[in-house]
């Protein structure tokens, strides 16, 4: 029977990319000048943030951060991403890790910044500038840091912050780190002293501003949900 | 992110909405959060038109890795690949050159496991492939088969379309011997018109052929499918709320749920 011959000598394991081939296609390179040369690595459409249906689901079961932290007393990490300052519960966090060139994946939203292994644990980074700054103007993102746009240091959207990336700061016991430019301190926070957010509202990774350092309070598990569902940091 | 599934939509007989099934699927998935891949085996391109990725022969595509000559490594394979304009959806494009495989590379031994190869290479990266074949069976669409776990197979709720379906089946059976692999298969009835008596007898007889296989639900004819691909729009995205679209989520959910195991994201 023809057609099963041919399945055969199609589906040959073994001979699944041997030299033979080489020739063969070397022939159809010649064959098909309308083959041109061009590498085009880059996409030829830039990815767009544009994803109006998302689901609103709110993750489940996940408590807010400041009912999830046991004590009014917590140690925190502060760090700084393109000028904001970021600070996270220290038992929150996963471990740091110097900043490595990292596997770029085509297709990934813009706020994902590579993918890199380090000792055999794989780490999927997040581009903490454009996470914080996506598709939010700059005031707004000011407003809603309560930096003041005249005398802080606010960050410059068009900067292009990922060659200078330090560190990554990894996510409790996810896969997932965040890029930083500079490591602050580890200060130990009143639960008091920061304005919890409604996590219920936009932006759940946003836990709370500390008003003292003028920083943001990131709740990682919110975060990694999103991240883990592929929204962006101003969808949900 | 480390296991994801490959399915294959197919038929031997043409304009059966194997497109159209395709781009609204991934559309669906991609609005799950999922990161989806799509692979255009068809020569004719209409998929990798959906993305704008058919305007010249200088794209590179599927054609460059059944052709390359080295060994398939990611190195290789990504260049190949595209970031579409709808979240989450990447592209493996096709061109016209496509055509001429089955002519040239068509009888090599080992050539029907050329894109197996491939995607296994990148594998990790998305949650769920979908491949769009050409309505022939030759080497490409026994790459798609030869790389898939499940199969479906929309068909037009037409009484020729059915015979054609008897082709198709006996195919998969040949190489499912051939692979010794079952292929978890779905037959889609597609292009569904109540409002035509023949529509129902046809559908009837699908019943009685394909039961096992038939998923129990229809995709109606739907105009804002073409409109969708004139815009070079998924369904999904373009007309959401759409009996069309729904429709296919139905499918999806039931493919999900019943059939298949797409691993849900995780970091
Ligand atoms: N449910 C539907 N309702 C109305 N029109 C549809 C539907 N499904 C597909 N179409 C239209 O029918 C035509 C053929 O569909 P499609 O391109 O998806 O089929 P195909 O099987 O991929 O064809 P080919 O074999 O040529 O690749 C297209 O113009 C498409 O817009
Ligand atoms: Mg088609």
């Amino acid at each position: 029977m023809l057609l099963d011959e041919y399945m055969d000598t199609l589906l040959t394991e073994s001979a699944a990319h041997l030299p033979t081939k080489t020739t063969l296609a070397a022939s159809l390179q010649t064959l098909l000048q309308s083959v041109s040369e061009t590498p085009t690595n880059a996409s030829p459409h830039s990815f767009s943030q544009v994803c109006p249906q998302q689901s609103n689901e709110q993750p489940e079961g996940v408590q807010a951060l400041w009912q999830r932290l046991p004590n009014k007393m917590f140690p925190a990490l502060l760090f700084d991403i393109a000028g904001v300052s970021v600070a996270a519960p220290l038992a929150e966090l996963g471990g740091i890790h110097s900043y490595v060139p990292l596997q770029h994946i085509v297709g990934r939203p813009s706020w994902y910044a590579g993918y890199v292994e380090i000792k055999g644990q794989g780490i999927n980074c997040i581009d903490g500038a454009k996470w914080l700054l996506l598709d939010t103007h700059l005031d707004k993102m000011a407003g809603s840091l309560h930096l003041n746009t005249t005398t802080d240091v606010i960050p410059d959207i068009s900067y292009q912050p990922h060659n200078e990336y330090q560190y990554i700061v990894m996510l409790h016991e996810s896969n997932w780190g965040i890029a930083c430019h500079n490591l602050r301190d580890i200060i130990l926070i009143d639960k008091d002293d920061v304005n919890w957010r409604d996590t219920n509202v936009k932006r759940p990774w946003l836990a709370g501003l500390i008003k003292q350092q003028m920083c943001a309070m990131l709740d990682t598990l919110q975060l990694t949900d999103m991240l883990d569902a592929g929204l962006s940091s101003n969808q949900r | 992110m480390t296991c994801s599934a490959i399915w294959t939509v197919a038929n031997q007989k043409g304009g059966v909405g194997k497109t159209t099934t395709t781009v609204t699927l991934a559309g669906l998935l991609a609005k799950q959060g999922l990161q989806v891949l799509l692979v255009d085996l068809d020569p004719h391109a209409s998929l990798s038109h959906y993305f704008g990725l058919d305007e010249n022969d200088s794209v590179k595509g599927v054609f460059d890795i059944f052709t390359c000559s080295e060994k398939l490594t990611v190195d290789v394979i990504q260049p190949c690949i595209y970031a579409s304009h709808i979240d989450n959806i990447s592209v493996l494009p096709a061109n016209m050159n496509l055509a001429t495989l089955d002519g040239q590379l068509g009888q090599s031994p080992g050539m029907g496991l050329a894109l197996k190869q491939a995607l296994h290479c990148i594998k990790p990266w998305y949650d769920i492939v979908l491949i769009d074949c050409p309505p022939i069976l030759g080497v490409l669409m026994i790459n798609a088969l030869a790389a898939s776990s499940q199969v479906i197979i929309p068909v037009q709720t037409e009484h020729l379309a059915i015979r054609g379906l008897d082709k198709m089946m006996q195919s998969l059976l040949l190489l499912e011997h051939k692979l010794s692999k079952q292929f978890v298969k779905t037959v889609v009835p597609t292009l569904f018109d109540k409002r035509l008596r023949a529509t129902a007898s046809a559908y009837k007889a699908l019943h009685q052929q394909y039961h096992q296989t038939l998923w129990s639900d229809v995709i109606p004819i739907d105009t804002h499918f073409r409109d969708a691909s004139a815009a070079h729009m998924p369904a999904s995205h373009q007309f959401p709320n759409t009996r069309g679209v729904r429709a296919y989520a139905k499918l999806l959910t039931y493919l999900q749920q019943h059939k298949v195991t797409i691993p849900h994201v995780v970091g």
